[in-house]
């Protein structure tokens, strides 16, 4: 054995027994640092014959390859237990709540919820979406409707005026209808538009609230009939409903601004207080629709012959109230956090076709 | 339009169900609303006879009856008055349910009352829904059979129906008319009405003028009748109104009401002996007053239809009688009326006074022209039997012209319109059956429809008619084909990103609310400068009697209803219309937002903290973002509104249009709608925002990442506290330096070592970096120098050291 054997005898049990990543870093300085033992014998190496330079330069080398490579496995392990040691020491109370996310709480509120469905299944069904303003001239809310002045219809409109016109003074719009004259008067036939929005009656009652939301469709084109109307009619309720076997009742009535006129119910079984949709044979009314009367052409300065089509108007409230069940008209706009958050939707509920 | 059963079996001979019935109806558009039939509610009762009545031994008020239900004798304890022996009356057995249905129903057992065992109840008409009366047992009539089941005694005339009835189908304001309908639609025959034509015994001794024959009263007709006695009407009719809802009054006027209702053809009767000479027809002159048989006394404007004597006004033609010559019990002699009165000039009179009657829901709508003498010989007939009498000549001025309505329509157009064939025979059929007269014509038919049937003016309404009487669930449903393939988007921009907006404010934890268009005027006082309030004329309360200028009012009242809930943490938004004129599309869209309370409630892990100034600049500059609008784009300056606070509240502009607000709200105004906390908002004019979003180009930026070395300077400096940190970081960015990446502001010093009272320091990191070397380090000290030296000397500022 000689002085190199002895060294790195030393060497390797030092590692050994080094006990932490500090004291194992001094045993790297103390043989392979600048001055480190090892170093200095390799820099002494070139100064030796031939024979003692192959031979002890091997010998260092080799101790070299097997030193680091203990010195590696050491200082990993010690890593590994330093670390587990100190996570030993870490200790997190997880079953503390977590932040609070008030985004969660909050909701889109359920009649623009509702009119977003519409749009989609209207959308889908080939109809554009048109926007109409809340206040509206008498020729647009009722005379282009074929309602004139002393039609008992108006009586049934309970109509909002707006002060400033003495005569014929402008009207809080009392159905979407209006919507209907403006796209006539716009659009070329084909026609097919949807247009939901406010609407106020001045009434205000457990069933009836001073303002409410309708949506308007009108679909005017060669060669529609009351057969497509129906159609169109039982596609849309079977979607909105989510109820394949939802069966719909036209029922005959009068809007003076369609010829012939309906009412649309739907049949539904009502047992202790609840409402269940397309099952049981009570009915429950949800829209009107008819053929466009032609005076409602007229009035509109339409001049083709021969076009016909269908309108129809809905209210969201109801289609709401009766697709989620909320109780009564009146909270919709009583802005109460706790309804909203009950019955309101989260923003990542999607409306979309494709989606729902 | 309520009637009873046994009412239409006068009009109409039929033997379907009442389910059938009713179904019918519903079908061919006369919506049954509801049905009242009391043979359902009275299965169970029976017809009894009290046998004998004994004193209850242990109370004073009660009395032990023996009564026999036609099967057995029972001892019943009951406290009524009128309890006698052979009293024919009700008896609730054992098993039975009082007031079914109802919140008060309760079943009948035997049970001991005051030691006496009772087996079932006596009823009185309140406890079996009869009636309010509750004093005292039912009394039957002796002839009726005991042990009978209650509801065996009612007959056709105690079921009753109550249909809507659109506005254009007045002639089914007359039961008659319902009866024809049904004929028509194949249930029943329609029985025929024979008109009596009396010979008059007398002449009858009044002149009549009617001055608006040519116009507003084509038809007057008068009869005077003597010597009737105005007594109360026979049992049955009274019957029939009791349970039709229509109010009972005398012989004489209820004659009147039996027509309006049974044959939509409204009289009236004028007691002769209060009338003063003769009689004329006339419009109105201002200010004119009348009384009403409703004892109410109205204000006339011109043009209304009256009817007067040679003193007074002594009916408001069509709509009411006067009371200075109602009848009474005292009437002798009547002058009883009928008319036709044209449908605009009843609907314009009974409006402006606000009068809603059973004559004037029907002239308004148009009843039969051809009824008048009709009505007078029919309503002669009735009274002659209810009330006596020797009737005069019929006296008249007017004769109305029917217009002839031709209608003339082609076979094709019914599947035109119904998009179903359907068979000439029935079309005629169905056309004869309400009353029109048809001829053949090549292709189709000249119709001419009935003088009661006004709504029945164009092919059309032809249409509606055979549909309806065809049945619309017989109609197919088809598909449509639209003569064009074009597709269109479904919805606008605008459409699209205010539903994006909502749910980006409602992922920002706002909760959406939507709140009437309307508000209080105080609060458009409060809040609107502009001097342009929208009022509505007939407004339903004082706090919904403007239209809004602004969405933050309606906010604030949403805010405090939930205050006083107890909700104090709050987010709320509304995106919707205001007002800025009162012409049809003077309104805009608007975005407004409102946080209040706090943002934590205290909790474990976090600082609990108020919402403040710059939750709400975040709301409105996340929307700005969200609509691609960058930084640059638009401006920050203090010019908000008044109703804020006026040193923490600013105002946003996009290309030199100021389009929103935001920051805390003034205290005095929270106080106004008695809010205790502060709170703060924003708002955003989105139709604004649309029209400048609508100008940008959609196309994006070229994509240029630089490669080279970024460098980050922090510079602190100390200004004026009135000096605002974006003042310093536009003078930064006005150095227009391309190495210039980003401008931060990182902190704040109000107080400190470094700074006086007036003074503040604002520290920022520049974020350096070149598109096209590695800057040396004496390039990123000159530019450092430069914002140094620059911020120095535009903003008054001092570097930190």
């Amino acid at each position: 054995m000689d002085k190199y054997d002895e060294l790195i005898q030393s060497a390797l049990i030092d590692v050994k027994n080094s006990k932490s990543i500090e004291s194992i870093e001094k045993t790297r300085v103390k043989y392979f640092g600048k001055n480190g033992i090892i170093n200095k014998e390799l820099k002494l190496i070139s100064t030796l014959d031939n024979d003692q330079k192959k031979n002890i330069g091997q010998k260092l080398n080799n101790l070299k390859l097997d030193f680091f490579a203990k010195l590696e496995r050491k200082k990993k392990l010690l890593e590994k237990e330093s670390i587990s040691k100190k996570l030993k020491s870490e200790n997190l109370d997880f079953t503390l709540p977590t932040r609070e996310e008030y985004t969660l709480e909050a909701k889109i509120h359920p009649i623009s919820h509702t009119i977003s469905e519409i749009v989609s299944i209207l959308g889908a069904m080939g109809l554009n979406y048109e926007d109409g303003p809340d206040i509206e001239d008498d020729y647009h809310n009722f005379s282009a409707l074929n309602i004139p002045e002393n039609h008992p219809a108006r009586q049934m409109h309970d109509t909002f005026y707006v002060d400033g016109k003495e005569v014929d003074p402008y009207v809080l719009r009392t159905h979407t209808s209006p919507v209907q004259i403006r796209s006539l008067k716009k659009t070329n036939i084909p026609i097919r538009i949807f247009a939901p929005g406010r609407t106020y009656r001045c009434d205000s009652d457990i069933t009836h609230t001073p303002m409410f939301h309708q949506v308007e469709g009108l679909i005017v084109d060669k060669d529609i009939d009351f057969a497509n109307l129906k159609w169109f009619l039982d596609k849309f309720c079977k979607i909105f409903f989510k109820k394949e076997d939802l069966k719909l009742r036209f029922r005959p009535s009068y809007f003076p601004f369609t010829e012939p006129s309906a009412e649309v119910d739907i049949n539904c079984k009502i047992s202790s207080g609840k409402i269940f949709l397309g099952e049981g044979n009570q009915w429950m009314e949800i829209l009107g629709c008819g053929m466009v009367h032609p005076n409602v052409f007229q009035m509109s300065g339409l001049k083709e012959k021969n076009i016909s089509g269908f309108a129809f108007g809905m209210g969201v409230e109801r289609l709401a109230m009766l697709k989620y069940g909320m109780p009564d008209l009146r909270e919709f706009y009583e802005c109460d956090l706790r309804w909203l958050n009950h019955f309101g939707f989260s923003f990542l509920d999607s409306t979309d076709l494709s989606w729902c | 339009m309520r009637f009873t059963l046994e009412w239409l079996k006068e009009h109409l001979d039929f033997d379907s169900s009442l389910k059938n019935l009713c179904e019918q109806l519903t079908s061919i558009g006369l919506e049954v609303e509801s049905v009242s039939d009391p043979r359902e509610n009275y299965k169970d009762f029976v017809v009894s006879r009290i046998v004998s009545v004994n004193q209850h031994p242990n109370a004073d008020r009660l009395k032990v009856c023996e009564v026999f239900d036609g099967n057995e004798k029972l001892k019943i304890v009951c406290g009524a008055n009128n309890a006698k022996e052979d009293l024919i009356t009700v008896l609730a057995p054992i098993g039975s349910i009082i007031k079914a249905g109802t919140k008060d129903e309760f079943i009948i057992s035997k049970s001991k009352i005051r030691g006496v065992m009772s087996s079932g109840m006596l009823c009185s008409e309140e406890e079996l829904g009869l009636s309010k009366i509750s004093e005292g047992i039912i009394e039957l009539e002796k002839k009726i059979k005991v042990g009978k089941k209650f509801s065996e005694i009612f007959d056709n005339e105690d079921i009753s129906l109550d249909i809507a009835i659109t506005p254009n189908r007045v002639d089914c304001a007359g039961i008659r008319g319902i009866a024809r309908d049904l004929s028509a639609s194949g249930l029943g025959r329609l029985k025929d009405k024979k008109i009596p034509s009396f010979k008059p015994n007398f002449k009858t001794p009044i002149k009549l003028l009617n001055n608006l024959k040519n116009s507003s009263c084509p038809e007057f007709a008068l009869r005077l009748i003597k010597n009737v006695k105005n007594i109360p009407s026979p049992n049955k009719l009274i019957k029939r109104f009791h349970n039709t809802g229509i109010k009972v009054i005398s012989s004489l006027v209820d004659v009147t009401n039996f027509f309006t209702i049974d044959y939509c053809r409204p009289l009236h009767v004028f007691d002769f002996d209060k009338i003063e000479g003769n009689i004329s027809i006339r419009y109105s002159n201002q200010d004119e007053k009348f009384v009403g048989l409703d004892d109410e006394e109205y204000t006339l404007s011109n043009g209304m239809i009256v009817i007067c004597d040679e003193k007074k006004i002594i009916s408001l033609a069509g709509v009411m009688g006067g009371k200075s010559t109602a009848c009474d019990e005292n009437t002798k002699n009547i002058l009883l009326e009928s008319a036709y009165f044209l449908p605009d000039s009843i609907a314009s009179t009974g409006r402006k006074l606000k009068i809603s009657s059973d004559a004037r829901y029907r002239f308004e709508r148009g009843i039969d022209p051809n009824s008048t003498i009709d009505g007078i010989e029919l309503a002669t007939e009735m009274i002659l039997e209810n009330s006596g009498g020797t009737i005069g000549s019929i006296i008249f001025d007017g004769k109305y012209k029917n217009k002839e309505r031709l209608i003339t329509i082609d076979k094709s157009f019914f599947k035109k319109i119904l998009g179903i064939k359907i068979e000439e025979k029935f079309i005629e059929e169905k056309l004869l059956k309400i009353g029109c007269s048809i001829s053949k014509k090549k292709d189709g038919f000249n119709v001419v429809p009935p003088s009661w049937r006004h709504d029945l003016k164009i092919k059309e309404d032809l249409v509606e008619e055979v549909g309806r009487l065809y049945g619309f669930e017989k109609i197919p449903k088809n598909p449509i084909n639209f003569s064009d393939s074009q597709i269109k988007e479904v919805t606008s921009d605008t459409q699209k990103i205010k539903r994006q907006l909502k749910r980006l404010l409602v992922s920002r934890g706002m909760m959406e609310i939507i709140s009437w268009t309307f508000i209080d005027e105080k609060w458009e006082d409060l809040l609107n400068d502009s001097p342009n309030k929208i009022k509505i004329k007939n407004p339903i309360s004082t706090d919904l009697s403007c239209l809004r200028s602004n969405l933050l009012g309606n906010l604030l009242s949403a805010l405090e209803k939930n205050y006083n809930k107890n909700i104090q943490n709050l987010s709320i938004f509304e995106i919707g219309p205001v007002f800025f004129g009162n012409k049809p599309g003077q309104q805009l869209e608007h975005i407004c937002g409102l946080r209040s309370g706090k943002l934590f409630e205290k909790n474990w892990i976090e600082k609990e903290r108020d919402f403040d100034t710059f939750d709400v600049k975040a709301d409105l500059l996340n929307i700005l973002r969200f609509l691609n609008f960058n930084i640059d784009s638009f401006k920050i300056s203090s010019e908000s509104k008044p109703y804020y606070h006026p040193g923490k509240s600013g105002a946003v502009s996009l290309k030199q249009t100021k389009i929103g607000f935001f920051g805390e709200l003034h205290p005095l105004v929270l106080k106004e709608f008695d809010i205790k906390s502060s709170a703060c908002a924003f708002e955003l004019d989105f139709s604004k925002v649309m029209e400048i979003y609508k100008k940008k180009s959609s196309s994006k930026k070229e994509l240029k990442f630089s490669p080279y070395q970024i460098s980050k300077r922090d510079f602190s400096f100390i200004v004026n506290k009135k000096v605002f940190s974006n003042d310093i970081l536009s003078v930064i960015k006005n150095i227009n330096s391309s190495i210039i990446q980003n401008i931060k502001v990182f902190d704040l010093y109000e107080q400190g070592e470094f700074t006086n009272s007036i003074e503040k320091v604002i520290s920022i990191e520049i974020t350096i970096q070149s598109g096209n070397k590695t800057l040396t380090d004496k390039e990123i000290d000159d530019i450092s120098n430069k914002i140094i030296g620059i911020v120095e000397v535009k903003c008054n500022a001092k570097l930190r050291s």
